[in-house]
């Protein structure tokens, strides 16, 4: 008899660290890592779900492989057989011979069988086992997508066996302190069932505007419908966050900062004194969640790095969980709750959206929204040019902030124009801000290494200098490329080119 | 929930193999099953690679302070747990003559958990004791393997006797003999069956060989249908299984 854990992935790096991690530091066993088809399969009428079971069917993808079947219910799995045909099961008379899956032929009857949901899988099994080689914990690391592609969140279960309780809770405790996990009370057909149900969500809003919008909408419908997306993302992730949801955060943290910059650039289009209030509040949020979101990103990098000794690891996660509880302690503060009210009423508030009050509120959506890409991009091309080998880091970091300026107009506006044009932007925009990124990343993480930890991460500290070094090297180059004619010409022909609805 | 005890005055006929390949064949079936290791020689505990130790002492759980299912741990095989036996249980018959009503023992210690589990099956030491006659009580029916031999068959005649000998211990119960450790080519069992099926026509049809693959149980530490899936033995067992739910009352 045994229960299941069951959580939600929620940093730790890809597929192969994560079982990486989970051998190396959490000291399991892989048995199986493989890919498979997955079906559940059910009556028409859904006769299975209808008494809280599950038939799962899993076809290996090499050719060779026999297929997987296994039976349960809500408390246990009642038969399993690892040696099926590839060819599911259409009819009970195809279920294995042996006898513990007769009761489920008497159970169907007639009735046929059919693939109820899909998913195509990547499943890595784990045993945790004692001296005596006795299996006392089950892990499965399960990283799916439904067949239209939508990726579903990878979950992690583990599976405390009867009477090893103990063992379990150790085995979690070492999970948490590698990868970062959110508890769910969903099995995986749960989640691919909510999935492949609910209604597709445009991550973030920034696709909210369409074609038609360039001519039909002014700027102020423009950028009230923009922030509207952006508020509903960032107060989305309130809830993941209270759950120290790693994802959550890092999302709302990407919201706060599209929002920061749609309202730095709605000069003349919002109205002057709410601008200014909600740019000091969103400032806010960024500030008071940034040490957090560092912490989480230093988290991973030594929790993966086979250079970090334990002791640095659990320095680095000590620190990362006093960051989070200083952030959480901001969330309950009243002013956090008066953000998320006063901007419900700046929405809403018709007085303040009038098209007429601020100058360029009431012209074109596509006029003005270009003019602010084409000055984001002269102001970035600017800053760049002012950089050279003796610059402190400073002013990398500024850039980098300058070249995200530039990449939220682009996702919030870019419906609006050709995406030939938007993605030759683009294409070396995200090219510069990840030589960026990762120089800023690895400067600051060396710096935080050897504060933390002294010199037990001088390794690291090394190691993200180097890093440093190399992306200050390559900066030049996908500078350069962001200077380019064609680019330049791109961004110029942006406020006569509308794109075709 | 039913109860079934692996039982032999004898020891070495088989009993522990038995309750641990049928435990098996029963939960591969989808039943729900647990083992009560009951010998304090633990072998069924091992077979299943679990610590010989009974959590808070076996001593608890016959005096009824302790409880049963705390005391359970999962196999590695789905819907399969074990009762791990504990080297104290050398003491079970001291334990039982201090008790109160001793012989409702182990039948008050199952039903705590007799929703949890469709089979339970008690793996017994060799012996006729306190400890078998609280066995008997607490059981539906006994599965006794009987190496075909002389001396098997005058203990099968033993617990015959003491069963119909005592109607008011041992309450309706089951016997289920059978041939253990078969050697077909052997004319001495095969006469010592043929003769024993006259006096005892109750014998069961099924047999379990005399076989390297269940030997092998030891170094494997595994029931044969794990790792010998499609072996004589294995299927051996399974039609034993069969054959003891067909005459199961």
């Amino acid at each position: 008899m045994t229960t299941t854990r069951r959580f939600f992935i929620t940093g730790a790096g890809d597929f192969a660290t994560v079982i990486s991690v989970l051998q190396s530091r959490v000291g399991l066993s892989l048995v199986s890592d493989e890919k498979l088809e997955r079906h559940w399969l059910d009556t028409n009428g859904q006769l299975l779900q209808q008494q809280s079971m599950l038939l799962e069917y899993a076809r290996p993808e090499q050719n060779d492989a026999a297929a997987a079947l296994r039976w349960s219910d809500a408390q246990r799995s009642i038969a399993t057989n690892d040696f099926v045909s590839r060819q599911e099961p259409a009819v009970g008379s195809d279920l294995p011979e042996d006898a513990a899956w007769d009761r489920l032929r008497t159970l169907l009857g007639n009735e046929s069988l059919t693939i109820s949901l899909s998913t195509v899988t990547r499943r890595a099994s784990f045993r945790h086992l004692n001296e005596d080689e006795k299996t006392t914990v089950r892990v499965v690391v399960d990283e799916s997508s439904l067949q239209n592609g939508s990726a579903l969140p990878v979950r992690l279960e583990i599976t405390e066996l009867r009477g090893y309780g103990d063992e379990a809770d150790e085995v979690e405790r070492k999970v948490h302190q590698h990868v970062a996990l959110r508890p769910t009370s969903q099995t995986a057909f749960d989640t691919a069932q909510e999935f492949a149900t609910a209604k597709h969500i445009e991550p973030l809003g920034y696709r909210v505007l369409s074609a038609n919008d360039a001519e039909t909408k002014s700027a102020a419908e423009g950028w009230h419908l923009v922030l509207r997306a952006l508020g509903g993302a960032i107060f989305d992730e309130v809830k993941g966050i209270e759950a120290r949801d790693v994802e959550a955060l890092h999302r709302f943290r990407v919201a706060v900062r599209r929002m920061r910059t749609i309202l730095q650039d709605g000069n003349d289009v919002i109205d002057k004194s709410a601008r200014k209030q909600f740019r000091s509040e969103f400032q806010w949020l960024g500030e008071i969640s940034t040490p957090a979101r560092d912490a989480d990103v230093l988290y991973e990098l030594v929790q993966t790095s086979v250079l970090a000794s334990e002791p640095v690891v659990d320095q680095v996660h000590s620190w990362r969980e006093n960051q989070w509880d200083a952030f959480l302690l901001e969330t309950r503060l009243e002013r956090w709750k008066s953000l998320q009210k006063g901007w419900d009423d700046f929405l809403t508030d018709s007085k303040l959206w009038r098209s007429d009050i601020p100058d360029d509120a009431r012209k074109p959506l596509r006029k003005v929204a270009s003019k602010r890409i084409l000055s984001s991009y002269e102001r970035l091309c600017a800053e760049g040019s002012s950089i050279t080998k003796k610059s402190p880091a400073e002013d990398l970091h500024e850039l980098r902030k300058t070249a995200k300026r530039l990449r939220y107009l682009l996702e919030s506006f870019g419906p609006l124009f050709p995406d030939d044009e938007v993605e030759a932007i683009s294409k070396p925009l995200r090219r510069l801000q990840k030589v960026l990124g990762e120089f800023q990343d690895a400067d600051i993480q060396a710096e935080q290494l050897l504060q933390l930890a002294g010199a037990a991460a001088i390794p690291l500290a090394e190691e993200a200098k180097n890093r440093c070094a190399q992306a200050r090297r390559e900066f030049p180059d996908a500078f350069a490329k962001i200077e380019k004619r064609s680019v330049r010409r791109a961004v110029k022909s942006l406020p006569g080119k509308g794109r075709k609805p | 929930m039913k109860t079934l005890a692996t039982y032999n005055i004898k020891g070495g006929v088989g009993k522990t193999a038995t309750a641990v390949n049928l435990a098996y064949v029963a939960a591969s079936r989808g039943d729900r099953v647990l083992v009560w290791d009951l010998d304090p020689q633990g072998a069924a505990t091992f077979y299943f690679r679990v610590k010989q130790k009974v959590k808070g002492g076996g001593k608890a759980l016959v005096k009824g302070s302790g409880e049963l299912a705390d005391a359970i741990k999962a196999t590695d095989f789905d819907n399969l747990d074990v009762v791990p036996s504990d080297f104290s249980y050398r003491h079970f018959d001291l334990w039982l003559d201090d008790a109160k009503k001793p012989l409702a023992r182990i039948r008050r210690a199952l039903k705590e958990i007799e929703d949890d589990y469709d089979w339970v099956f008690l793996d017994c030491a060799p012996s006729i004791s306190l400890t078998s006659e609280s066995v008997f009580r607490a059981a539906d029916a006994l599965i006794v393997p009987t190496i075909p031999t002389t001396l098997s068959f005058r203990t099968y005649e033993q617990l015959d006797r003491f069963i119909d000998d005592n109607p008011d211990m041992v309450r309706q119960i089951d016997v289920f003999g059978f041939f253990s450790m078969v050697d077909k080519h052997r004319r001495l069992h095969r006469k010592f069956m043929s003769d024993f099926r006259i006096d005892h026509p109750e014998i069961l049809e099924s047999i379990i060989p005399n076989s390297s693959d269940i030997e092998r149980m030891g170094l494997e530490r595994q029931p044969v249908g794990v790792y010998g899936r499609n072996s004589r033995s294995a299927k051996a067992y399974e039609q034993l299984w069969l054959e003891i739910l067909r005459r199961m009352r």
